[in-house]
């Protein structure tokens, strides 16, 4: 017994490895419509377990009140959120409330007063998030590095609507049907599409082949940590 | 005197005459186009390499073509109909068969050829789609009654029996459906094409073109991307076999690997846990398994040392497949006790959510060290620049592009692309998994070979070999 729940994992993830692999070169319904179907499956399953999900929260916030762990206070607000939203989820689905902008479910509304002004705020802090790693980045320490921050400077200089008018008073003349010096974003546009283009495609070739082998090795059950178990 | 009103009555009859006296002009037809060339090797067959009701037309064009000159498609379900359906029209100047991106071996010729895609089901769709309809809207309006019944707390039972009848008249219909559609693709269709000028003058028709729907069993197009997986496959189990008989194959150093010691090390001697992330996706992404496999790596580690981990979670299915894999790395280690089932725990399944909150678990508990694996999107520099404040030793690894800029900008070190596919393997050192890393190696060796016979045979005015070797991309 023991044999077979080491062994029916592996032979689920080789025989739809396998199957789900070559469904990509078959175009036919029958495939289709399988593909389809374990999609649907997936989202089943992930429905599922959010009650894991749901039931890990609640212990692990019920834990950090119990032992009035650091900061405990902000479990209570947690499970305020979560009953107020599963609430009003349940028992007041269809209910309507009018806001400036009209009609809204109180759900709604709920979630446009407060999550959305989070998640707002969450994502602005990124803003001075990337000003500090800008900074840390662009000190000219080794030669790659002075190369980097050179680099940073024009692409710069060209996405802002300032740096393309300072550039634009820079005289410019022609010499042999060339504009020299050219335009800011001529320049942007070589870094851009020849040096990144180039980093990251041989990144993403990297990418490539690494998933690759990550995928034989999870179908041909050579990789199985992944389940738990390394024997 | 004059006689004023009689040439007043002389006026107004010269008017009213003239026109009648005037010859009647002829109307001005518009010079005929002259076809020099007329449109031949017309073609109706099954639209090649896929699993739809599509049939192709495809023929060489006339000589002239303009914008002024069209060509309309005609379908029939009869050879001898008489063609009135439309099922497509077009200025001459557009569709051509060189639009589709379809290699050499599946589209034959391409330049100079027009090339028209027919959906069957849309030109003659199932009799009883329009009832289908019509009984969906009416469940769901029976449903809208139900769910409003439920609210003011009023008797349902009616709608409910109404909704259970109508359940089953949509099974028996979309039965019914599949079944038509079946009959409607195993028939033959009959086309004829027509290139008519801007007075809907014809200057040329087809002759009755046939063809018939089927079912593909390979995409041809995609042949040499089948023989490079196959390839692949192949490459990747010869190296491990290989692997298994030479056990000291080189692995060249990965310093952020080598730095997972120091940094569990490091927790243990401060006494402070570390932060385990496994970045956004579920489990249906490769980066996201190959996540879990390296904290599988590391919390043998982190129970070696007597440390402690703790991995906060996006997904539910995730949260389970790492606690199994915490578990069996402690057992593995020979310390199950220390194993705590807490140490993977669900968050929220809000990218921004979960950012605030692991951020604040950092803040408060400034950990020793935090990983930060798998693919990220815009929380990855939120999460990482919040532990560089911490003082924590990070490590991060990511296939998201985007993202490693800021990783290598805000972490100790970082494992960039195949690094972090690598990572198992090179923690594990099992020779098995190396000889996966070998075979990737020489992967790349195969596709950089291609790149360049693909550059110079491009420079050399040889497409077709690029059909041959971008399915490589």
């Amino acid at each position: 017994m023991d044999q077979f729940k080491k062994l029916a994992p592996l032979i689920v993830a080789f025989v739809m490895g396998v199957f789900f692999g070559l469904q990509y070169y078959i175009p036919h319904p029958f495939t289709d419509d399988l593909l389809t179907g374990m999609s649907k499956w997936f989202i089943v399953i992930g429905g599922i377990a959010m009650g894991l999900g749901i039931v890990s929260l609640f212990y692990s916030h019920i834990y950090k009140i119990k032992r009035r762990a650091p900061a405990w206070g902000f479990s209570f607000v947690m499970f305020i959120a979560l009953f107020t939203m599963l609430g009003v989820g349940i028992y007041c689905a269809n209910a309507e409330v009018i806001t400036e902008t009209g009609k809204q479910t109180i759900y709604g509304w709920l979630y446009q007063s407060f999550m959305v002004p989070l998640q707002s705020t969450m994502f602005s802090i990124l803003a001075f998030y990337v000003a500090s790693a800008a900074f840390r980045a662009f000190r000219a320490k080794t030669k790659e590095a002075t190369l980097l921050l050179i680099a940073a400077i024009i692409v710069m200089f060209a996405r802002v609507p300032m740096g393309e008018a300072i550039y634009a008073q820079i005289p410019t003349f022609q010499v042999g049907g060339m504009t020299i010096p050219p335009t800011i974003g001529n320049i942007t546009g070589w870094i851009m599409k020849t040096i990144n283009m180039a980093a990251q495609g041989g990144i993403s070739l990297g990418i490539c082949l690494g998933v690759i082998a990550m995928s034989l090795k999870i179908i041909f059950g050579i990789e199985k940590s992944y389940m738990g178990s390394t024997k | 005197m004059r006689n004023y009103p009689a040439m007043i009555l002389l006026v107004i009859l010269l008017f009213l005459f003239i026109p009648i006296s005037l010859p009647a002009q002829e109307s001005v037809s518009p010079t005929p186009i002259a076809i020099a060339e007329t449109p031949s090797e017309f073609q109706a067959y099954d639209t090649p390499n896929d699993c739809l009701s599509n049939i192709s037309i495809s023929w060489k064009a006339m000589s002239p073509e303009s914008e002024s000159i069209q060509y309309v498609v005609s379908i029939d379900k009869s050879a001898d109909g008489k063609f009135e359906q439309e099922a497509d029209k077009f200025p001459s100047v557009y569709n051509w068969k060189s639009d589709k991106e379809w290699p050499f071996w599946v589209s034959g010729t391409k330049e100079g050829y027009h090339y028209v895609e027919l959906n069957i089901l849309q030109q003659f769709p199932p009799l009883t789609q329009a009832e289908l309809n019509k009984k969906k809207a009416e469940l769901q309006k029976v449903r809208s009654e139900i769910e409003k019944a439920k609210l003011d707390n009023k008797d349902y039972s009616e709608a409910n029996t109404k909704k259970l009848v109508l359940m089953d008249d949509l099974k028996i219909l979309e039965n019914k459906i599949s079944k038509e559609k079946a009959e409607i693709k195993a028939k033959t269709y009959y086309f004829k094409v027509t290139a008519v000028d801007k007075n809907n003058q014809v200057l040329f028709t087809s002759p009755v073109l046939s063809a018939q729907t089927q079912n593909n069993g390979f995409n041809q197009s995609l042949l040499i991307n089948f023989l490079a997986m196959i390839f692949l496959c192949a490459t990747v189990l010869w190296f491990i076999s290989h692997a298994k008989k030479n056990k000291n194959l080189f692995l060249r150093r990965i310093n952020g690997l080598d730095a997972v010691e120091e940094a569990v090390g490091r927790a243990t001697e401060m006494g402070r846990s570390i932060f385990y992330m496994t970045g956004i996706t579920d489990m249906s992404d490769i980066a996201c398994i190959c996540a879990t496999v390296i904290l599988g790596k590391i919390s043998e580690k982190v129970a070696q040392y007597d440390s402690q981990i703790k991995v906060p979670h996006r997904d539910p299915i995730v949260m389970t497949v790492c606690q199994e894999i915490i578990k069996e790395a402690y057992i593995k280690a020979g310390r199950p006790d220390a194993y705590k089932s807490d140490s993977s725990f669900y968050v929220t399944g809000d990218q921004f959510a979960y950012t605030a909150a692991v951020n604040g678990m950092m803040m408060r508990e400034k950990p020793a060290a935090s990983f930060l694996m798998g693919s990220y999107a815009a929380e990855a520099l939120l999460l990482a620049e919040c532990g560089a404040t911490t003082g924590a030793i990070q490590i991060a690894g990511s296939d998201s592009t985007d993202q490693l800029p800021f990783f290598i900008t805000t972490c100790d070190y970082t494992l960039i692309g195949e690094e972090f596919y690598a990572a198992s393997a090179y923690l594990s050192r099992e020779p098995v998994l190396v000889g996966t890393l070998k075979a990737q190696d020489f992967g790349k060796l195969f596709v950089l070979a291609a790149l360049v016979i693909g550059a110079v045979f491009s420079l050399a005015h040889m497409p077709w070999i690029i059909d041959i070797i971008k399915d490589f991309s």
